[in-house]
């Protein structure tokens, strides 16, 4: 359960306060190593998984390098398909566009479908305070909502809490005892839940893929919440990051193989809605208005630098499922709403200006993992590594600057290398007997975490 | 159309995008292979054997043998069938004109699908062509009629080769779940959870 206690304000603080929840780590254990297997079962069915991969990364930065232009085709094909489409340079815009969306079509009830990137400029804070009834509809978010908590999983959000948690959350909602039987969990939340996609004025989703060729955006799902979103209320309005752009169908056939079981082990998922502008003349039902709000939020800054591979990312969340810093302390010690090492990545890059985001790249132990297993083959501890070499290089400290640096030389050379190793074999029986290492400035930070071996 | 929204006209937003992606912009096109996804799962015994590999049902029958498999399946439910508009099966509702509220309250909706790809179990349903998005989704049972000479191997078969697309194009693989409780599989959570595929012909 959520404490009273304010949220330490240092990722170390956080990662120190998570590791004494048991309850928690065991669920978010469990739950990583069950998607984690899943994962590798799909993949690995695979006759051709690494020339998917490379095409997917390839597909990815290609999709980057004519950004402008795959925009530009996407936003008139959908145009003319009776779309609007909205540019946010920021979340003040985007929030503000949606609002004056939502002002105009009416209706208090809004339903939502998992959006990481609504939750990235609190869009249900700004809906509530001009007096909308915002529901979550896709069952992870459902019950973080009625924590009051952000999401902990970009795939998972409720993957830190068992099934008595949630059934606790749900009894309060419901005003009498629901079975903490996660069968009997999921049926309150269809019954509970109907309603307000049927009351719905406006559905609210995220989305996975936009097709510039066809101006479409693609929103995957396995509940059926998100096409409830995008298909009752009388207004549907999607809301994507400029990066979530493909060239063609063709393209998003590889990224749909990968996505899916890169993040649960499913072939597909078991919804993949493919909208290409709001209801057409003849057709019998469907939203009257489709609204798709780009936002920029801090991405184009990423774009053209080391860091823009960030961008190629598809949100399957196997970097959190496989890194053991995340396995260890879940996602609500990031403090953002991405978390594990894509999150240490993004969050910096789209928050340039938070000294804690820039905390977030030492949330790593750089052993790879996160490299390994990404599907669109992100180089995310290359990422996490440069980032901390951008902070050092910004930082005012010199004696660390030029430690790295130091250390970058020596760890270059063969001879220099092998000189610290046998000197270490000298050193540490001495430092082991005294049972000490040396605790000086950000040097203790990186002491604390570690034993003497 | 848009000016009466905040936000940013769309020259400049991409014109920024121009200026910050001028590096990327300038490398050389970034190319590799579209593999095939080679695990050939033919023709419609391959759709149903996937189809009931994730939790769904299926049957294959005479196309004039329609309306009985339909009424068949709907006679073991309890509760009124939906029929979305243009299927020619005897129904208790008929979608649209029964309102939403109504079909909501249906025990079995009744769609026909455009096409289905054998490898993944996936039926494609466009809302130009099925009746509506409403008939496959509410109802917590829904039967999927699938012309077997539609079948392909792969949904992608099947995308690649669209000209246009409809305002909305579903592609359902199997029941409604979800795993965010405690990553355990349950069946139902907002789609329909019992679904049931019948090839004609």
């Amino acid at each position: 359960m959520s404490t009273p206690t304010a949220t330490p304000v240092s990722f170390s603080g956080r990662a120190g306060r998570a590791l004494g929840d048991e309850r928690m780590r065991a669920a978010i254990a469990r739950g990583t190593g069950l998607m984690l297997q899943r994962r590798d079962e799909a993949i690995g069915a695979l006759a051709n998984a690494d020339e998917l991969r490379d095409a997917a990364a390839a597909i990815r930065a290609e999709a980057l390098r004519r950004l402008p232009e795959l925009l530009e085709q996407w936003s008139d094909k959908l145009t003319a398909r009776g779309g609007q489409v909205h540019w946010a340079g920021d979340a003040d815009e985007a929030t503000a566009i949606i609002a004056g969306i939502v002002d105009r079509r009416g209706g208090r009830v809004i339903a939502k479908g998992k959006s990481m990137i609504s939750e990235e400029i609190h869009l249900n804070a700004v809906l509530e305070r001009a007096g909308a009834e915002v529901v979550e509809t896709d069952l992870g978010e459902f019950i973080q909502q009625l924590a009051g908590e952000p999401p902990s999983h970009i795939v998972a959000p409720a993957m830190h809490k068992d099934r008595f948690e949630v059934a606790d959350l749900l009894s309060v909602d419901r005003g009498a005892p629901v079975s903490p039987e996660i069968d009997a969990e999921a049926a309150y939340a269809r019954r509970r839940l109907r309603q307000a996609f049927l009351d719905a004025g406006v559905g609210i989703t995220g989305v996975n893929f936009a097709v510039a060729s066809t101006g479409s955006i693609c929103l995957v799902e396995n509940e059926g919440n998100g096409r409830m979103c995008s298909s009752l209320p009388p207004t549907h309005i999607a809301l994507m990051g400029l990066e979530r752009i493909v060239a063609d169908l063709g393209d998003l056939d590889v990224m749909l193989n990968l996505l899916a079981r890169s993040a649960t082990g499913q072939a597909i998922t078991v919804y993949t809605n493919i909208i290409t502008g709001p209801r057409r003349p003849g057709e019998i039902d469907g939203p009257e208005e489709l609204h798709v709000v780009v936002l920029d939020g801090g991405r184009s800054a990423a774009l053209g630098t080391e860091f823009s591979p960030a961008l190629h990312c598809i949100r399957c969340g196997a970097c959190l499922n496989v890194c053991p810093v995340y396995r260890q302390v879940g996602g609500h010690a990031y403090d953002s709403v991405y978390s594990g090492p894509i999150g240490a990545v993004l969050t910096p890059l789209l928050k340039p200006d938070d000294p804690a985001a820039r905390e977030l790249p030492e949330a790593s132990s750089l052993c790879g993992a996160c490299t390994e297993i990404c599907p669109v083959r992100i180089p995310l501890h290359d990422l996490l590594l440069q980032l901390r070499h951008r902070d050092a290089r910004g930082d005012a400290s010199r004696l660390r600057r030029v430690g790295f640096w130091l250390w970058s030389q020596a760890w270059s050379r063969r001879w220099v290398f092998g000189a610290m190793v046998r000197g270490a074999r000298v050193v540490l029986p001495v430092l082991r007997r005294l049972r000490w290492l040396p605790d000086i400035g950000w040097l203790g930070a990186w002491r604390r975490g570690r034993e003497l071996p | 159309m848009t000016a009466k929204f905040p936000g940013t006209p769309r020259e400049e937003f991409l014109g920024r995008l121009r200026v910050a992606g001028g590096a990327d912009a300038a490398r050389d096109p970034v190319t590799a292979p579209r593999p095939r996804f080679s695990q050939p799962r033919g023709g419609p015994d391959g759709f149903m054997e996937a189809w009931r590999a994730l939790g769904g049902t299926a049957e294959r029958v005479p196309r004039d043998e329609l309306p009985a498999a339909v009424a068949a399946y709907a006679a073991r439910r309890d509760g009124p069938l939906l029929a979305a508009a243009g299927i020619d099966v005897a129904a208790d509702l008929t979608w649209p004109g029964c309102g939403a509220q109504a079909a909501a309250g249906a025990a079995v909706g009744v769609v026909r699908a455009v096409a289905a790809a054998a490898q993944t179990g996936t039926v494609l349903l466009r809302s130009d062509d099925n009746g509506g998005r409403a008939a496959s989704l509410l109802p917590p049972a829904c039967i999927f009629v699938i012309d077997a000479a539609t079948v392909v191997d792969t949904l992608g078969d099947y995308l690649r080769d669209l000209e246009d697309l409809p305002s909305q194009l579903v592609a359902v693989t199997g029941p409604s779940r979800s795993a965010d409780i405690e990553s355990t599989l349950v069946i139902g959570v907002h789609g329909p959870g019992e679904v049931h595929a019948i090839l004609t012909g």
